[in-house]
């Protein structure tokens, strides 16, 4: 591995997916044979850059050979190597999952599959803030097709508002964009962040834009009122690589934004502060609209909108400069894990929805005894979700929690402490009902290679959390160090 | 005050005032023919800006093809919604007023900007590198090569996307054949295939390229569809798929041969480089026309009575 | 000199260009609407294209412009009578 060109894994990382939707634009019958090549391909990719960076550091490319201003560059840094593993994993057991007969995914499904696979890891590689934009227009449309492949008009209507607010979130973005070149000549990351040292007027008003364009795309309270609907309206599928993966992206990208893009300029502590609110009221309502939702898929997607809550929670956790690596590992953790708790939770959804034709909880009664293998993986997704021990959820919480009362923030604490709470009251009914005496025999058979590929997904968060040095090791090379003068 | 400023100056505030009559009418088809007027003056502000390649793919694009789409989008048939008023008055004054005070915010950041070239003088500097003499190409089709490609991806997807939710769409509807239209039809797509080619050609040293050529072929298509003379791409027949992908495809696959050829992912071997770029322009010019003429055919299939749910 | 030519080809252009306005505005119904636009706005273009292939003073310009203008011509034409037919099929003024 010491001998492989970083171009090689960076190339097949986004080539492979990309050359998939191509294929399967063209051969719409092997869609699902070229999303498995294609991710298995990345999956392979990824372990070679992640073992890489483990023992050299940081890949630093510039595409075409164009080094920075001019050109763009891909800067590999460990979480985001985490994060394009987690990336092709998750896709990998989604295309496998959504390849299983009889319930095979549509030729229709795999371009948009594929492409959205590949915007993300361009997203998790991207160093250069026009580039991101343009790697999330490729996302939200993909996004936009995969929940308008569900079933009926309520899907079309969905994916037209999740359209319009990720155009409304895009428009936004790339006026900010548009002000950090117009005022600062560059749009490399890490110029910016030299000449945003001193930001003047422009700087803190393209801050503004972009961080209220990706919260759209992120779904942060209060923009996140698209995200239920379109993220219950997908095929299982569909919505597993969604609410997994595609709003996480935006995060990401947010979170590299405020903590490289503006890391030496003199980031006011209100303006953290109100991010951390931002981040808290998002972990509260979320909790609170999850408890009242009667259909499990509308449930899972409002526990989204609480571990976004928690990520965003990192920037203000950051503040002081000592605890910025542990927030970071934390906010890290969060999105490796629930990407896997997510999309195993998800597939396990669409797969009680096959068996018994719906996903209204009072009427799952007794879904356990039919498919234990699936509740049971669904069990350990949630106690992710909700941060118990030995789950990555649990350690990154305690990673957030540790960074909050060593910076002196106590108070972010009791949201991200609430938050576990609200999740265990809805998730905790949920499992109930399903592990519940009850006529389990009406609910139809389901293929036992969808099960497994659930319970593996199911068990890689809890992995996580059982092994958590390793990864947390790899996600603080190439963290970022700020110097806000902020005090919280 | 200069005689520059005589222009700008009405010019901008026309295109302010067509923006909100565009969104301020109660008719569709009036906000339509506003949108559109405003596409026109938006050529000249380009033009105005001394951006002619923006403002030839704003002619072809923002104009001719969205001009089509919206009129096409009118023309399809709507289902009644009664009961549900146009507009919310208080909330759309809100809106307006947060407008406004958000452009203000902008202008007064703008009117403060310190005259910078951004990167003029590097691109100028590493330009003779890349083989082309077109600044604009550069920068598309090398510097940031990497963009492009995604934004092909764009297209690519959106084509297929349609495909994939319109289903077993209708074939669209064509105009009721007229002679005329016909002769006119017969002579006026020839020019325009000349002039995309002469576009594309020009894209090397001129203002010109892949964008608008491709749009120009597109526009040149769609008059054939409309006229009833020929199909758009079609998604069930192999050839009409690869149409639509294959620009995306060659750029690709070229980007990717870039680290055993040069180096790097996207780069081109120095001697090759401008050929490689032509060629790549050639390919995307044929894709872009085909996806352009894709995307309009899939609306007027949808406007068909009957058709599936790919409105 | 060809300056002041190119300006009075523009001026005559810009003068056909308005009639051709006020006609749409003013006149009652489409047949006639039509009229105005297709009439005076070809001359407008044609003499507008004129002034500036003076101004170009390039034979190559200018030959361009040619073909602008009568593509525009053949563009109008057909719309004009497109129109005035679907007129004509609803039977409208």
């Amino acid at each position: 591995m010491e001998g492989i060109d970083p171009w090689w894994a960076a190339a097949v990382i986004v080539g492979a997916p990309l050359t998939g939707g191509v294929l399967a634009i063209l051969w719409g019958a092997l869609g699902h044979v070229w999303a498995l090549a294609a991710t298995a391909a990345m999956t392979a990719a990824a372990v070679v850059a992640t073992a890489r960076i483990g023992r050299h550091g940081v890949i630093h490319l510039a595409l075409g050979g164009w080094s920075a201003p001019l050109g763009i560059h891909w800067r590999i840094d460990g979480l985001g190597a985490l994060l394009i593993l987690t990336t092709a994993l998750v896709a990998m057991a989604v295309a496998w999952f959504a390849a299983s007969p009889p319930r095979r995914m549509p030729p229709a499904f795999w371009p948009p599959f594929l492409f959205e696979v590949a915007a993300l890891a361009a997203l998790f590689m991207s160093w250069d803030v026009f580039n991101v934009y343009v790697a999330l227009e490729l996302a939200s449309l993909a996004a936009v097709t995969l929940v308008a492949q569900g079933h009926g008009k309520a899907a079309v209507a969905a994916a037209l508002r999740y359209l319009l607010v990720a155009l409304a979130g895009a428009i936004t973005t790339l006026l900010g964009v548009g002000l950090l070149y117009a005022g600062f000549g560059t749009l490399d990351l890490s110029i910016l962040s030299r000449a945003l040292a001193g930001p003047g007027l422009v700087g803190w008003l393209a801050l503004a834009l972009i961080t209220v364009g990706l919260a759209a795309k992120a779904a942060l309270f209060p923009l996140h009122t698209w995200l239920p609907a379109a993220h219950a309206s997908a095929p299982a599928p569909g919505s597993a690589l969604l609410s997994a993966l595609v709003v996480e992206a935006s995060l990401f990208v947010l979170l590299r934004v405020w903590m490289v893009g503006f890391a030496h300029a003199p980031v006011p502590g209100p303006a953290l502060q109100s991010l951390g609110l931002i981040g808290a009221a998002g972990i509260v309502w979320g909790g609170l609209l999850a408890m009242r939702q009667r259909r499990l898929k509308l449930l899972l997607a409002f526990s989204t909108l609480t571990q976004v809550g928690y990520v965003v929670m990192v920037v203000p956790l950051s503040a002081d400069p000592r605890w910025t690596e542990l927030a970071w590992q934390g906010g890290g953790m969060v999105l490796v894990s629930h990407a896997f708790a997510k999309a195993a939770m998800f597939l396990g959804a669409g797969m009680i929805m096959d068996a018994a034709g719906h996903d209204r909880l009072e009427n799952i009664r007794g879904a356990a005894h039919a498919m234990p293998m699936t509740l049971f993986a669904f069990a350990i997704g949630g106690i992710n979700l909700i941060g118990l021990p030995p789950s990555g959820g649990f350690v990154a919480k305690w990673l957030l929690i540790e960074a909050a009362l060593n910076g002196g923030q106590w108070w972010w604490a009791v949201p991200l402490a609430a938050g576990g709470l609200f999740t265990a009251a809805y998730l905790f009914r949920a499992v109930a009902v399903a592990f519940s005496a009850g006529d389990g025999g009406a609910l139809a058979a389901v293929p036992r290679r969808q099960e497994v590929l659930v319970l593996m997904l199911a068990l890689a968060s809890l992995l996580l959390g059982l092994f958590p040095a390793q990864p947390l090791s790899v996600m603080a090379i190439g963290a970022p160090t700020h110097s806000w003068s902020a005090e919280p | 005050m200069n005689a520059g400023s005589l222009v700008d100056i009405p010019l901008a505030g026309m295109m302010v005032w067509l923006a909100w009559r565009a969104q301020a009418g109660p008719e569709p088809i009036g906000a339509a023919l506003c949108f559109i007027v405003l596409g026109l003056l938006t050529i000249l502000a380009w033009l105005r800006l001394g951006a002619p390649d923006v403002a030839i793919a704003e002619a072809a694009v923002g104009t001719g093809l969205t001009g089509v789409l919206l009129l096409e989008a009118l023309a399809a048939p709507r289902p009644e919604r009664p009961g549900r008023s146009t507009g919310v008055p208080a909330a759309r004054r809100l809106l307006a007023v947060a407008a406004l005070a958000g452009g203000a915010v902008l202008v007064a950041v703008l009117l403060r900007l310190p005259e910078t070239s951004g990167l003029h003088a590097a691109v100028r500097e590493r330009l003779p590198a890349t083989g082309v003499s077109s600044p604009v190409t550069g920068v598309l089709l090398a510097f940031r090569a990497y963009d492009t490609l995604l934004e092909i991806g764009v297209l690519a997807l959106a084509v297929a996307a349609g495909w994939g939710l319109a289903g077993e769409a209708p074939r669209p509807r064509p105009m009721s054949r007229d002679p005329v239209l016909d002769a006119f039809a017969r002579r006026i797509v020839p020019l325009g295939v000349l002039v995309a080619g002469y576009l594309w050609w020009a894209g090397g040293s001129r203002p010109g390229g892949a964008f608008q050529a491709g749009t120009v072929l597109g526009v040149a298509w769609v008059i054939l569809i409309l006229t009833g003379l020929e199909e758009g791409p079609s998604p069930t027949r192999w050839h009409g798929r690869a149409l639509v992908v294959g620009g995306f495809a060659l750029f690709l696959a070229i980007g990717l041969a870039g680290p055993a050829m040069a180096g790097a992912l996207l780069a081109f071997p120095s001697e090759w480089s401008v050929n490689l770029i032509l060629l790549i322009e050639a390919a995307l010019t044929i894709s872009i026309a085909a996806c352009l003429a894709s995307l309009v055919a899939l609306l007027m299939a949808a406007g068909e009575p009957g058709a599936g749910a790919g409105g | 000199m060809a300056d002041f030519i190119a300006a009075a080809f523009i001026l005559g252009g810009c003068f056909f260009f308005l009639a051709g306005t006020v006609g749409l505005l003013r006149f009652p119904d489409t047949l006639s609407r039509l009229h105005a636009l297709t009439k005076a706005d070809n001359l407008g273009l044609g003499l507008v294209a004129a002034g500036v292939a003076v101004h170009g003073g390039d034979l190559v310009i200018a030959l361009k412009l040619l073909v602008v203008w009568v593509a525009a011509l053949a563009a109008s034409a057909t719309v004009a009578l497109l129109i005035g037919r679907a007129m004509v099929e609803r039977d409208e003024p």
